[in-house]
């Protein structure tokens, strides 16, 4: 890692200590433990601590910053190309990794993905609608298979996403401001703790607050790894997947995803609380984040269109097929 | 009055002096600045940052409306010829780059926010209050910090003209306090002499000034010493400043944060020990925001002590921190505080500089909260093309995208991308000539045009004469009209006659907005009747826009649709408008000045007048009159139908 890379690393703040954001933080987890899931949009209101939390969780998680795709990259950028000296002094091919590429294995992150050029979100769907990269360019003739978390993050205040990409990230989460004054008092306290851990360190080049946290952080990714290691031996029982399928077709979602990614996400929450087995707990922890923007007429810039309706249906769904397999018996 | 209390009472050189002690301070808004006052600004941190030794260099680049995303990110300069053949090709970072950043500060000044190119504003967006900043740009991989100096004007009512996520990057606001405005003769006399004897229009600074930073940059170098400890107490004293009960949606975590990091780099400055309520009331203070009124408050206890328990630093008790520390009374109202900070303001005008006299704490620094929207739709997006007539070689140029088409082709991209190659697709013989310079071969793959906002080809004129509405469904009349504007992606320029919010009654105003979707659009349409009727001036607004449109520059507009409402009544004539004065009892001449302009209207090409008809009692022959004189088709704009319920 270079120098000021290091430097950056250290300025995010330590993925344990961001308070609250619950469904953010399962989220991304989710999507570690079962890459299967695709990716996850953050859609959440200015000064929400959405690119803080997903830095934080790519640096915990793969000691690095995100690949970042940022909303002015150029297509040689994103989809790789040739190294411009070489092929312009010694008149030498050499290719240039794309960031599609380099973020195969770890997570690709797109800070204001609405913002981004529609050119790029086109080669971005190609990507991951098929798992391949295929590059097609400048005498370039390539193709290969890339495995990546898509995450993305967008203020709905400019404009929303196109269907097609939407679906490709398999969870969406939500976020507003966090109210009452005991939340609203844990963020100032740990913004300005953390303000000043980094002004000790730099003094002292140490800081207790900063040891403890890293600490915490590297504990905390031990347990998600040995989460995603424990996800294939996670079953999904019979009636699990009778839920999913039943879900989808009475919330009448959009797409032929949502009841797999239902399923598969429900599954790694399991394996998040070291269980064995998926349970109807775990589909309802997990139904919200997948279904929230297949439903028919959602929107990401209204949050009315998921609402407390959609969440009763889900409860009674669930709900509705213990009694039909209760009765069966 | 000391160096430390003029910063404690000054909100711009407490905003400037935290601006160097916090990072996370470095994006400031002054609201209503000029241009000078901005520059001035400038060089006043310019100075500081100069005197701190260890500080590098700081250099100031002006943002606008031109600069594009190469100009802003770096670019590859095409291949030199002669003496520098031999110069290696190579990307040339430019003002947003991690070589940029390592090599010196940078201040980036903004003298209008609302006039910002698209560029500008996404770079905003993407390195304002981030702690990394990415460059993705031909084949060039960097991240860096950036800790860029960010000051930018914007007059408060066009805030609602910026995208709020941009205008909320900016953490700090003040307020350009103007006192050529001042409604006081003698204030502004004392103000004109000042600027007079100050030069404004220099950016060198008064040798006051000077001395001033000299002041301030020896407390800042304490200050860069000393860390004061955040307190829970202090934590729950902030919140007092904000509204407990209010939805999330309107809640702003970075303006909390933003305050109790100011109130942390005020109580450094103080040199205390810990951050107190003091220094959050000081800190309050000094960004304009002030506890939200209680309903009952009468009796409680203030929660704020008039005396700081702190500082070992504070200083003396003399009487201007008497003043100072009984502003920050919580259950203080409005007349009180106002009074108490006139006092304040008296106490500083004798000691400190012009420039420092001019920005003041605003009343309510989040203006975008409550702004209305003037922006278009998906603001800081790249646009989207749809120029059925195939004429997209004519909007802004905002960005270069690869295409196989020659049609408005950006000539130097496409040679710089035939350059990459060049050696490539040499031929033997190429290759093997002795001949100097460079030859480039274009193929199809190499071609690159340019990304164009679009440019309305087709304009809706309309001329709405408020004094003859009544009594006519002239929305439903007009909405035929606006649909077609709606389709065409028309712009849209409105003649307001008669309205009561006009300027001056005697004169009519134009009101231009970019498309049928923009908010304005609305508020002008419901503009309430006003008294006078300046037809004549109307008409001159409507034929002087037609020709700026039509006729001027390289505007793009092909087609003009002019919709006229009016009864025909004018009764200002046009001389009168003019001088904004009616010196002779009101006759036929409005009417006759109106018909007069409006046969000049209709002798200009590429325009088809419509004249919506309220059909008026009196004078019904007054609009035949006028649609005549326009060569307009006439429409007559039914009555309201009242329905009456007969039980």
């Amino acid at each position: 890692m270079d120098k000021s890379s290091d430097n950056i690393l250290r300025t995010i703040l330590p993925y344990t200590e961001i308070v609250e954001q619950r469904e953010l933080k399962m989220a991304l987890e989710l999507a570690y433990i079962a890459p299967r899931i695709g990716g996850v949009l953050i859609s959440g209101q200015r000064g929400t601590a959405k690119s803080t939390t997903v830095r934080a969780f790519a640096s915990m998680m793969y000691d690095k910053l995100p690949v970042t795709i940022p909303i002015n990259a150029t297509e040689d950028r994103v989809v790789g190309g040739w190294k411009i000296y070489k092929l312009m002094e010694e008149s030498k091919l050499e290719k240039q990794a794309g960031l599609i590429e380099e973020a195969d294995g770890s997570m690709l992150y797109i800070d204001e993905v609405n913002l981004l050029d529609d050119h790029i979100i086109n080669i971005l769907l190609d990507v991951t609608s098929t798992g391949k990269l295929i590059i097609q360019r400048e005498g370039r003739q390539d193709g290969r298979d890339v495995h990546m978390i898509l995450v993305g993050t967008m203020n709905p205040e400019e404009g929303n996403l196109r269907p097609q990409l939407l679906d490709r990230f398999g969870l969406m989460v939500q976020i507003t401001s966090l109210t009452g004054r005991d939340t609203r008092r844990d963020i100032l306290k740990t913004v300005l703790a953390f303000d000043r851990a980094l002004l000790e360190e730099e003094q002292n080049g140490t800081s207790r607050y900063l040891e403890n946290a890293h600490k915490n952080a590297q504990d905390y990714k031990a347990f998600l790894k040995e989460a995603r290691d424990r996800l294939p031996q996670v079953t999904i029982p019979e009636e699990i997947i009778d839920i999913c399928a039943m879900l989808t077709e009475k919330l009448e979602v959009v797409g032929h995803r949502a009841d797999y990614l239902l399923a598969v996400a429900a599954q790694a929450h399991a394996a998040r609380e070291r269980h064995m087995t998926t349970t109807r707990e775990d589909v309802l922890k997990v139904a919200e984040l997948v279904l929230r923007h297949r439903i028919a007429n959602s929107d990401q810039l209204d949050s009315a269109a998921w609402n407390e309706e959609h969440r009763k249906s889900i409860v009674e769904i669930v709900g509705q097929v213990e009694h039909i397999e209760h009765a069966s018996k | 009055m000391n160096t430390l209390s003029t910063l404690q009472n000054n909100p711009l050189l407490m905003a400037l002096a935290s601006a160097v002690l916090n990072p996370n301070l470095r994006t400031l808004l002054i609201y209503d600045a000029p241009y000078d006052g901005l520059r001035q600004i400038a060089s006043y941190l310019d100075a500081i940052i100069r005197s701190l030794e260890h500080e590098r260099k700081i250099v100031t680049t002006q943002l606008g409306s031109t600069e594009h995303d190469d100009t802003l990110w770096g670019y590859i300069p095409l291949p030199a010829r002669g003496k520098d053949a031999q110069q290696q090709i190579e990307f040339k970072p430019l003002l947003f780059s991690q070589q940029q950043s390592a090599a010196h500060q940078q201040l980036l000044l903004i003298p209008n926010l609302a006039q910002i190119s698209l560029a500008v504003a996404r770079a905003g967006i993407m390195l304002m209050g981030t702690n990394v900043a990415h460059l993705e740009r031909n084949e060039q991989s960097e991240r860096w910090q950036p800790q860029q100096y960010w000051i930018a004007a914007c007059a408060q009512d066009a805030i609602g003209s910026v995208s709020s996520h941009l205008v909320d990057r900016f953490v700090l606001r003040l307020r350009w306090n103007d006192a050529s405005f001042a409604t006081d003769h003698q204030t502004h006399i004392q103000y004109l002499q000042q600027r007079l004897a100050h030069n404004p229009s220099a950016t060198d600074l008064s040798p006051a000034d000077l001395a001033q930073i000299q002041a301030v940059v020896k407390l800042i170098k304490e200050a860069q010493q000393h860390h004061p400890q955040a307190t829970p107490e202090m934590m729950e004293s902030l919140l007092d400043y904000f509204a407990e009960e209010i939805p999330a949606a309107r809640l702003f975590h970075r303006h909390e944060i933003t305050l109790a990091r100011y109130a942390v780099t005020v109580a450094q400055i103080a040199g205390a020990d810990s951050v107190d309520e003091q220094h959050i009331a000081d800190a309050a203070r000094l960004m304009g925001i002030s506890k939200p009124e209680l309903e009952d408050d009468d009796t409680s206890e203030p929660a704020i002590k008039q005396e700081s328990s702190t500082p070992a630093k504070k200083p003396e008790a003399t009487g201007e921190n008497k003043s100072n520390s009984a502003i920050q009374e919580p259950g203080a109202t409005q007349a009180t505080r106002e009074k108490k900070e006139q006092v304040s303001a008296e106490v500083q005008e004798t000691i400190i500089t012009p420039l420092l006299q001019s920005v003041l704490a605003p009343e309510n620094p989040y203006l975008e909260e409550s702004a209305p929207i003037l922006h278009e739709e998906d603001a800081l997006r790249l646009p989207w093309r749809h120029s059925p007539l195939g004429r997209a070689d004519h909007g802004e140029i905002v960005g270069i995208e690869q295409g196989a088409s020659v049609h408005d082709i950006a000539i130097i991209s496409t040679l710089l991308h035939a350059a990459l190659f060049s050696k490539q697709r040499q031929s033997k013989d190429e290759a093997t000539e002795n001949t100097t310079g460079i030859r480039i071969r274009i193929t199809p793959e190499d071609l690159h045009h340019y990304r164009r906002a679009p440019a309305p080809e087709q304009m809706l004129l309309l001329l709405l004469d408020y004094t003859s509405l009544k009594r006519c469904n002239w929305q439903e009349a007009l909405l035929p009209y606006l649909s077609w504007a709606y389709t065409r992606r028309a712009s849209i320029s409105i003649v307001k006659v008669g309205a009561q919010d006009a300027h001056d009654e005697l004169q009519a105003e134009v009101v231009n907005t970019r498309n049928v979707l923009a908010p304005l659009l609305d508020r002008t349409l419901e503009a309430s009747t006003g008294r006078a009727t300046p037809l004549a001036h109307g008409m001159q607004l409507a034929l002087q826009t037609v020709q700026r449109n039509l006729q001027h520059g390289r505007n793009t507009v092909q087609h003009v649709q002019l919709i006229v409402i009016s009864d025909g009544r004018g009764n200002i004539p046009l001389q009168a408008s003019i001088n904004k004065r009616v010196s002779t009892p009101v006759t036929r001449e409005g009417i006759a000045d109106a018909l007069k302009i409006a046969q000049e209207i209709r002798a200009l090409k590429h325009i088809e007048s419509v004249l919506l008809n309220p059909q008026p009692t009196h004078y019904a022959h007054l609009p035949i009159a006028l649609a005549d004189a326009l060569g307009a088709t006439i429409m007559p704009i039914p009555p309201y139908t009242v329905e009456i319920e007969v039980s």
